[in-house]
């Protein structure tokens, strides 16, 4: 896709704006970006970023300088997708499963603000290949607390201990689980009507 | 399945989940689960190309031909949607406006009841969505639960242990799931209620955000609860959560109607019936003003203030005094505002008649 400025390089930065409550992408070529103009929706982009990710300090200050010159930011680059730090901050978006290792430091931080917690507790893809069978549900249950209890030592050894309490909240309901399906899930019979 | 644009059909039938009965749908007019999914091995929409959003829908395509619960579903590419079509799908809140305005490849997939729907290409390869009528939260995630489940069974979905389901934007990661009911409130409204309502909501980790109406106003009394958080609960957890919290405030959007009528009757019977004077009346009756005239009648028919107005009826005006609406109705676009309100009051006082008749006729 080309600039929608110049019309000349490809595009490489989208930029998204609200303009009369309607959501606009600019898709423009760094060019361009340093021009005046687009830097200054650039930096109102920017702005949102530094709400959603706090990353304040991790702009240089160039960026907020004057003469709007806009020097390439910490090289952080997706090797998977390209995605850079730039269309990253400016859309708040990520491109790959890659950018979520690439850009975790910052993520960490949003993360942390948006959400209840900071590891998936919900369900699994159900794939082809790994078909629950019930016979293999207590192995499949024992497995994952197995690999759940090596995250828990990881994360008390980094001092993560938010992290590891959330691990190990995970692992006791996983437990739970795996001993009623150890017991056939068998009803109570000697409940009272 | 079919392929073909599934407008006329739509716009055919009476909405099903707005015309259909579900619990407590005086009050919770409709419940709506969405999901947020990518397919492993391709960008996500913010940075893939044209080519790789083109082979997103037709992956997705080729996936659901085998799912036979899809093969009634009607398949449409955004392109080929006009404006007023696309319009229309907003108001039937079928796709989002950022879907509408997308100028690179997607598609939508939707079932003829507008039940359950795809959007392809959104913010993420996958969107998907279900709603029903009244509070059924927990139907609804049944029904969805499945879809996903068929559609992972057939598609590499971008998935990590720990991050869970991987979406374009960081706050869906996890589930992926935002689950909303939109409510009634014009009781909490009047009452003066509303806005300690939001805060002890927010402080839930709800959000609220009225469905009409620009920021802080508040058009038609409508407003819908949804979840922030998509990661560090469960989706379960997460729709118990709203569940309790959406019954509590319809207990108290009772009461406060309760409240209201007993200490108030007369300013309720003026609201009500000055609102149905305009409706039943009026000739030019803009947008906003046919929201909050709308709900005011709405209340009347839930405190049984009214024997000949059903209360379908008045959902469905709800929907048809939207201006994408009104100009299928007239089969032509009408740039004007001024002749749109002229013809929504028509239509508005047609159907009132229509309801009242029908209601004679019984």
């Amino acid at each position: 896709m080309l600039c929608e400025i110049c019309g000349k390089n490809p595009a490489t930065i989208h930029i998204q704006e609200i303009i009369n409550s309607e959501k606009k992408t600019l898709h423009i070529c760094k060019d361009c970006a340093n021009k005046k103009e687009a830097a200054k929706e650039m930096l109102s982009g920017l702005d949102l970023a530094q709400l959603m990710f706090n990353i304040n300090s991790e702009i240089p200050t160039n960026i907020a300088s004057q003469n709007m010159k806009i020097e390439v930011p910490p090289d952080i680059k997706c090797p998977v997708c390209g995605w850079n730090f730039i269309q990253f901050t400016s859309t708040g978006r990520l491109s790959c499963p890659a950018c979520f290792k690439t850009f975790r430091p910052i993520l960490d931080q949003a993360i942390k603000n948006m959400h209840k917690g900071c590891m998936h507790v919900g369900k699994r893809p159900r794939s082809s290949a790994k078909r629950e069978d019930k016979t293999d549900d207590v192995k499949t249950i024992s497995n994952r607390i197995s690999e759940l209890q090596k995250k828990l030592e990881d994360h008390v050894n980094r001092e993560e201990y938010e992290k590891a309490a959330q691990i190990r909240d995970l692992i006791n309901d996983l437990k739970k689980e795996l001993i009623s399906k150890s017991n056939g899930g068998k009803i109570d019979k000697r409940k009272s009507n | 399945m079919i392929r073909e644009n599934p407008i006329d059909k739509l716009i055919s039938k009476r909405v099903g989940w707005l015309i259909d009965s579900g619990p407590d749908d005086d009050i919770a007019i409709s419940s709506r689960i969405r999901l947020a999914r990518n397919l492993e091995g391709i960008r996500f929409p913010p940075g893939a190309s044209v080519d790789e959003l083109n082979s997103i829908i037709e992956n997705v395509k080729t996936a659901c031909q085998n799912i036979s619960i899809l093969e009634k579903f009607f398949f449409v590419e955004l392109k080929d949607l006009s404006h007023l079509d696309r319009r229309i799908l907003i108001e039937r809140r079928i796709v989002s406006r950022d879907f509408v305005s997308k100028q690179t490849p997607s598609a939508l997939i939707v079932s003829e009841d507008e039940s359950e729907s795809i959007m392809i290409n959104e913010e993420d390869h996958l969107r998907l969505q279900c709603v029903q009528s009244g509070l059924q939260l927990n139907e609804i995630w049944s029904r969805i639960n499945s879809l996903d489940d068929m559609l992972s069974e057939r598609l590499n979905l971008a998935y990590d242990d720990e991050l869970g389901y991987l979406t374009s934007c960081p706050t869906n990661i996890g589930t992926g799931m935002r689950a909303s009911v939109m409510l009634h409130l014009p009781g909490l409204v009047l009452s003066e209620q509303i806005h300690q309502m939001k805060q002890a909501v927010n402080k839930l980790g709800l959000a609220v955000r009225g469905i009409f109406g620009e920021g802080t106003d508040n058009v038609g009394n409508l407003f819908q609860i949804s979840n922030q958080s998509t990661l560090g609960e469960s989706e379960s957890q997460i729709i118990e959560k709203i569940d309790t919290v959406i019954k509590q405030i319809i207990i108290h959007e009772k009461q406060s109607r309760l409240g209201i009528l007993e200490k108030n009757k007369s300013f309720l019977m003026n609201h009500v019936g000055r609102a149905y004077g305009i409706l039943k009346h009026g000739y030019i009756i803009s947008s906003e003003e046919a929201l909050n005239s709308l709900s005011a009648l709405r209340l009347g028919v839930d405190m049984g203030m009214f024997s000949s107005i059903d209360i379908h009826t008045v959902n469905e005006l709800f929907v048809l005094v939207q201006p994408g609406h009104l100009q299928r109705y007239a089969g032509k676009e009408i740039k004007e505002a001024s002749e749109r309100d002229i013809l929504r009051a028509s239509i508005i006082r047609e159907k009132i008649k229509e309801a009242r008749k029908s209601k004679e006729k019984n």
